[in-house]
């Protein structure tokens, strides 16, 4: 009776699932015919229509970027062929969950250790092109294809000419954010006085006039000015994005070894995409103050956005510059937060009316004139050499559409020129101009140049000074800011998707150093 | 032949409890596996169904065998059970693996709608991060909780049913 019964419910299920299976393929049949024309449902194959597609192509000019919703939709457009491009197999949703976990699983937990992950390697001609540009790959190691012998690709070309920065100098580096250098021209925007104190120091220092930014947003800004890489990865689950999952050279690993204190302060948060354990676990950083500590001095400057305001920040450097004793010399490297929207507005200047974005600026440069005029009579101001830059230039926000639609021929957002100043001790080489092009991927090679420092590095960036003259930057669209209008071919595609799977796969496997890496000069 | 009608006729008549509740599971088991596709390529991607149109035949076809011998074999067994603890040791191992199921297929659901690639590698060199924790509390995780909870307990109803109607009529 019992068996008769299973046999029964048996057979009748599979009736039942006769029924459903003809349903479903039915639908899927009549959905092909309705919303296709497609009369078979085999016909597919990873999207019929876009089988036809040999080419991508998207647009990106001055005229839409200038109106944020065209922008926005415009944006949204691009992530979705993106998408596509990257994974461009509608199949891959209809895998089995439970064999992609376990697999997963397995695999990471322990293929992965066997087998070092899928590895991404270069062909001749790639690795040619890139030599020709300046970046030396595989030339020691295949399995950290970055590093290299020397900060020079051709230690012969060591110039003299150079200026001189004694190790043991304290440095300074203060990144501004945002500060794309046209608002520091106001012989252009006509808003006089907006910037005094970031002019003041431009008289008084070294400057590199044509240097533009080699990264968006500000961690990615920060690796590109400190460990002269480019980091390509942003990777979000639910809208947070994750923390970096590499180790880079910071010229805070090197100077460590010349046995420097090293400080990090800024306004931003010290938990922001794991920031200060990125900084202090990884990048020898001694110290990391963030919003956090921050605040402590100061509870009502979290007041609007996020973190701490410049007054607040600038006044907790001074006064830690002041408590400061060590005999050792110092590395302090600071972030600036203002000019970041949602703006943080304390200051606000007569010319600048109601926009937010200069306002900021002009708060930001007030909290810096504060420092800037303590440095200037401070025991700093003969043994150390401040350097001011930004992380990155202006993003395409409201207020700078708004402010840069008279400016159009200047309308640079996210990569523009940014301000680079150098007031060496005692302030040598005062007014000093140099117009070579280059970007922040070169700040640390260039500082370590003139402190003749050499060592083993994955650098991306080349000294201003020696190196630069070989593979100048300038020429292509460098100068344009982002204006994208490009279409592509599927041979195109193919190396591109090779180029960035090279890459995010030394950021996701952490082999832009290695393992055992020690920081080791040449004497 | 004409026997033979009439004594499925019999079974049938006797046991129609069981045997909806066998066709249901059938049913239920069918609805979890394929709606979980249909519900990420609609709301997780730039794709719809008919893009994925053949490899999702073939998947729901495979979905539908399974639940049917899977469904059959589960109300077998509960009819050849005879001791109540046995049953109840059984439906607590199948609840055990279905949430086994839902829980592997809601963290591949989320990878999917908020990464765009099912659970990989590089998901498991982040799973760890403390900050990473942010993504389980948005609206889209809540409700893929709910949809996890309210399957579970269609599943613990199915199975109780089945409990109920193939023990001899004795309530537990």
């Amino acid at each position: 009776m019992k068996l008769k019964l299973s046999l029964l419910i048996l057979g009748l299920n599979f009736a039942v699932v006769l029924v459903v299976g003809g349903i479903v393929y039915s639908s899927v049949w009549m959905g092909k015919i309705i919303f296709r024309g497609n009369t078979g449902v085999g016909e597919q194959a990873g999207g019929g229509e876009r089988q036809g597609e040999s080419t991508v192509s998207f647009e990106l000019d001055k005229k839409t970027l200038l109106d944020r919703d065209k922008t926005m939709s415009k944006v949204d457009e691009m992530k979705e062929k993106i998408f596509k491009i990257r994974n461009d197999d509608p199949n891959s949703y209809t895998r089995l969950p439970e064999s992609e976990f376990l697999g997963s699983l397995f695999a990471y937990f322990f293929l992965s250790r066997i087998a070092g992950g899928k590895e991404v390697v270069l062909d001749e001609e790639m690795i040619k092109e890139f030599r020709n540009k300046g970046t030396l790959l595989y030339s020691m190691d295949k399995q950290y294809p970055l590093m290299k012998r020397s900060i020079y690709i051709d230690r012969s070309r060591k110039t003299p000419n150079k200026p001189v920065v004694r190790p043991g100098t304290n440095i300074i580096m203060i990144f501004v954010e945002s500060l794309s250098d046209f608002f520091l021209r106001e012989e252009i925007h006509g808003i006089k006085g907006l910037t005094p104190n970031f002019r003041d120091m431009e008289r008084e220092s070294f400057r590199f006039s044509n240097m533009y930014n080699a990264s968006f947003p500000t961690l990615k800004g920060l690796i590109a000015s400190l460990g002269s890489c480019i980091y390509l990865l942003d990777e979000s689950i639910g809208s947070t994005r994750i923390p970096v999952p590499c180790r880079f050279l910071f010229i805070s690993d090197i100077l460590k070894t010349l046995d420097y204190t090293t400080i990090h302060i800024q306004a931003g948060s010290e938990r922001f995409i794991g920031m200060k354990d990125i900084f202090t676990k990884r990048q020898s950083y001694d110290y990391f103050y963030g919003a956090e500590s921050l605040t402590i001095d100061n509870i009502t400057s979290m007041k609007r956005g996020f973190g701490v305001d410049d007054d607040t920040l600038f006044d907790y450097i001074i006064g830690w510059l002041e408590k400061y004793q060590g005999s050792r010399p110092l590395f302090l490297t600071i972030s600036t937060i203002n000019s970041h929207p949602p703006f943080k507005v304390k200051s606000r200047h007569p010319g600048a009316g109601d926009n937010d974005m200069l306002n900021a600026l002009y708060s930001t440069d007030r909290a810096f004139g504060k420092f800037w005029n303590y440095f200037k009579k401070s025991k700093y101001a003969n043994n150390t050499l401040l350097l001011v830059t930004a992380d990155h230039a202006m993003g395409n926000n409201k207020e700078y559409i708004k402010f840069m639609k008279h400016f159009e021929d200047h309308y640079r957002p996210f990569f523009d020129v940014i301000p680079c100043f150098l007031h060496f001790p005692g302030g040598a080489l005062k007014g000093v101009r140099n117009d070579t092009s280059c970007n922040n991927l070169d700040i640390t090679p260039t500082v370590l140049d003139m402190m003749n420092i050499d060592l083993p590095n994955p650098f991306m960036g080349l000294s201003i000074f020696s190196e630069r003259p070989f593979y100048s930057k300038k020429g292509g669209d460098l100068g344009k800011g982002l204006e994208l209008k490009g279409s592509y071919d599927q041979k195109q595609i193919a190396k591109a998707k090779k180029l960035i799977g090279f890459y995010i796969n030394l950021y996701r496997q952490d082999r832009i150093l290695p393992k055992d890496f020690q920081v080791k000069l040449y004497r | 032949m004409k026997s033979l009608f009439e004594n499925i006729k019999t079974i049938a008549g006797e046991n129609r409890n069981v045997i909806l509740l066998g066709i249901g599971l059938t049913l239920y088991l069918a609805f979890y596996f394929i709606s979980w596709h249909v519900t990420i390529i609609s709301l997780g991607s730039f794709y719809s169904v008919l893009d994925a149109a053949e490899s999702f035949v073939a998947q729901s076809a495979r979905y539908l065998v399974f639940s049917a011998i899977a469904a059959s074999a589960v109300c077998a067994i509960m009819l050849f059970l005879k001791r109540p603890l046995a049953k109840k040791i059984f439906i607590g191992v199948l609840l055990f693996l279905f949430f086994c199921t839902e829980f592997i297929r809601m963290f591949d659901w989320g990878a999917l709608y908020f990464s765009g690639n099912h659970v990989d590698a590089n998901f498991w060199t982040h799973a760890f991060y403390s900050d990473s924790t942010t993504f389980l509390f948005t609206m889209v995780s809540i409700a893929i909780y709910l949809a996890v909870i309210l399957f579970f307990f269609g599943m613990f109803y199915l199975l109780k049913q089945l409990y109920i109607h193939t023990g001899n009529g004795e309530r537990p």
